[in-house]
């Protein structure tokens, strides 16, 4: 629950900072990031559309039927994956204390968390590090490139659909082998991922387009910087 | 938190309350694991490492001007969760003063203590695969000193000696030295083993371990001269991390002897500062396996008092 309310609270800290910061992307710099604007609109169309037509109704079903312990469980069971690309990218980034702590969040959510559907190391002052290949690459100096909608994936850049590749491999639910129970993780995967989204999404307004981009983009940048993020106000913002 | 007690039995402070007073301090720990071996069924039961105990230990005034007496007894429970297994881990007795310590009994060898034990930083079973250069670690029927700290430099010396051994008079003995300065520690230990109903003819070990503030780091090697002829020469390489102020990742290697070899890393985590989670895994190469080291993976809680 607490890891639920940590990503909630990621996902609320990059909107504050899109509201904050408003002129950060507003200008000329925002035109350049997003050469791809008419694909990009195109194709997140088709996304908003295959997401109101399927993924968020069997979303809100799960969310219906599946008890919120058992969606938590399922959350810190994905979460608890998600560390071992999180390990591998801190390695990468010659982050050594973060990637300790990858480690034993692991162990202990593994092992005493029952396969990571407890998250206990939370509780036991563990803190929880988000880290991916694309984010590899900018922590490397590697520009982000242009913005792109990707189908069915969303938000990304062309840098962090390069990453996507690495990401994959790291990825525990490649090597079931069981092909059945691969694609349900992968579909509860999904599920759970939309479903930690609609909270979020309520905080939408005006050209969800743009929102979108803008609230991705300022993520990955507060991401990659480890929450370092410049901050520039004039007397306009206030 | 240690609890003192009145050594002397309170009826006889009651009755004679200008009698001499000894302290003495109760100390221990309860180890239990979750133990899978490979090719094994687990089991949950006493730790094969850091194995459960309780002890006294004490010291007491001899009139003499510095120079005390002390005690310690500690005794073993190697599965707390089955058949009585109590076992004498320690029982000595000895004098110390301003010329450092000798003492009678059943006590820490300084083979162990200061040179082959700078690599055993683990609690769970785990640590099995990597403890290579252990070659004793107490001595019964033995008599030891210890020089005091000379600016960190230290000496002991001691011999064992049991009838029961009916070849030699001395069964063996081990000459160490130590010295330690701004975290770094250094020591240098020869065992001899006279008796033939040792396996070993001598072993001669030395270690250094740093700590670096965040962790400590440690080395050790021996050379081992195996009675009938033939050498061996196991290392070990251990480090800890402190990830958090109460949480320690652990790893170690270990060359036993020729290809066998194993690693084993370890996360502990401390709730306060008497009771310990642990969670290790050690594996085995297939040369260490055919020496009946299995790969392990242990959880388990340590409580001390």
């Amino acid at each position: 629950m607490l890891a639920t309310s940590i990503r909630k609270s990621a996902a609320v800290t990059s909107l504050l900072l899109l509201f904050a910061a408003p002129g950060v992307l507003a200008g000329e710099e925002s035109i350049n990031l997003d050469p791809l604007e008419g694909f990009n609109r195109a194709m997140f169309s088709f996304n908003d559309g295959v997401d109101r037509v399927a993924i968020k109704p069997l979303t809100q079903g799960y969310r219906y039927v599946v008890p919120d312990v058992a969606q938590t469980g399922v959350t810190n069971f994905f979460s608890n994956l998600r560390d071992v690309r999180t390990l591998l990218n801190n390695l990468l980034q010659g982050k050594l204390h973060n990637a300790s702590e990858d480690f034993v969040r692991l162990s202990f959510n593994t092992v005493w968390g029952i396969g990571g559907l407890i998250d206990v190391a939370t509780p036991l002052g563990i803190p929880k590090n988000n880290e991916d290949f694309g984010q590899t690459l900018g922590y490397w100096g590697v520009s982000s490139g242009p913005y792109i909608v990707l189908p069915l994936l969303g938000p990304s850049t062309f840098r962090d659909t390069a990453g996507l590749v690495p990401d994959m491999m790291a990825d525990p639910v490649r090597y079931v082998d069981d092909r059945a129970l691969r694609n349900s993780l992968q579909v509860v995967r999904v599920l759970d991922t939309r479903s930690r989204l609609m909270d979020s999404e309520r905080l939408i307004s005006g050209d969800r387009y743009i929102f979108v981009r803008d609230a991705y983009l300022q993520r990955r940048e507060f991401l990659i910087n480890d929450g370092q993020v410049e901050i520039t106000f004039d007397e306009t913002d206030f | 938190m240690k609890k003192s007690l009145i050594a002397l039995a309170v009826a006889g402070a009651m009755t004679a309350p200008m009698v001499a007073m000894a302290d003495a301090t109760l100390y221990g720990h309860v180890n239990i694991e979750v133990r899978k071996d490979d090719g094994a069924k687990m089991d949950i039961g006493g730790a094969a490492n850091s194995v459960s105990r309780i002890g006294v230990r004490g010291t007491a005034d001899t009139g003499v001007d510095g120079l005390v007496g002390f005690y310690h007894i500690e005794m073993g429970l190697a599965t707390p969760n089955g058949a009585t297994a109590l076992n004498t881990r320690l029982a000595h007795a000895g004098l110390r003063g301003d010329f450092g310590s000798f003492a009678l009994g059943t006590q820490w060898t300084p083979h162990y203590l200061w040179t082959t034990g700078a690599t055993d930083v683990m609690l769970s079973g785990a640590a099995r695969v990597t403890r290579s250069t252990d070659v004793i670690y107490r001595a019964s029927n033995s008599a030891m000193y210890i020089s005091p700290d000379m600016g960190g430099l230290q000496f002991a010396g001691g011999v064992l000696a049991s009838s029961a051994r009916s070849d030699k008079n001395i069964d063996a003995f081990n000459v160490a030295a130590k010295y330690s300065a701004s975290g770094l520690t250094a020591s240098l230990s020869h065992g001899g083993f006279e008796s033939s109903s040792f396996a070993l003819d001598s072993a001669t070990a030395a270690s250094v371990s740093y700590n670096y503030g965040a962790g400590t780091v440690a080395a050790g090697i021996s050379r081992n001269r195996v009675r009938g002829g033939g050498n061996t020469t196991p290392f070990e390489l251990a480090a800890t991390y402190n990830v958090t102020d109460s949480t320690t990742l652990k790893a170690a290697y270990a060359d036993f002897r020729g290809s066998a070899k194993g690693y084993a890393v370890e996360v502990q985590h401390n709730l306060g500062s008497m009771t310990n989670l642990y969670l290790g895994y050690g594996e085995a190469n297939s040369s260490l396996e055919d020496m009946g080291v299995a790969d392990t993976l242990s959880t388990g809680i340590r409580v001390r008092f």
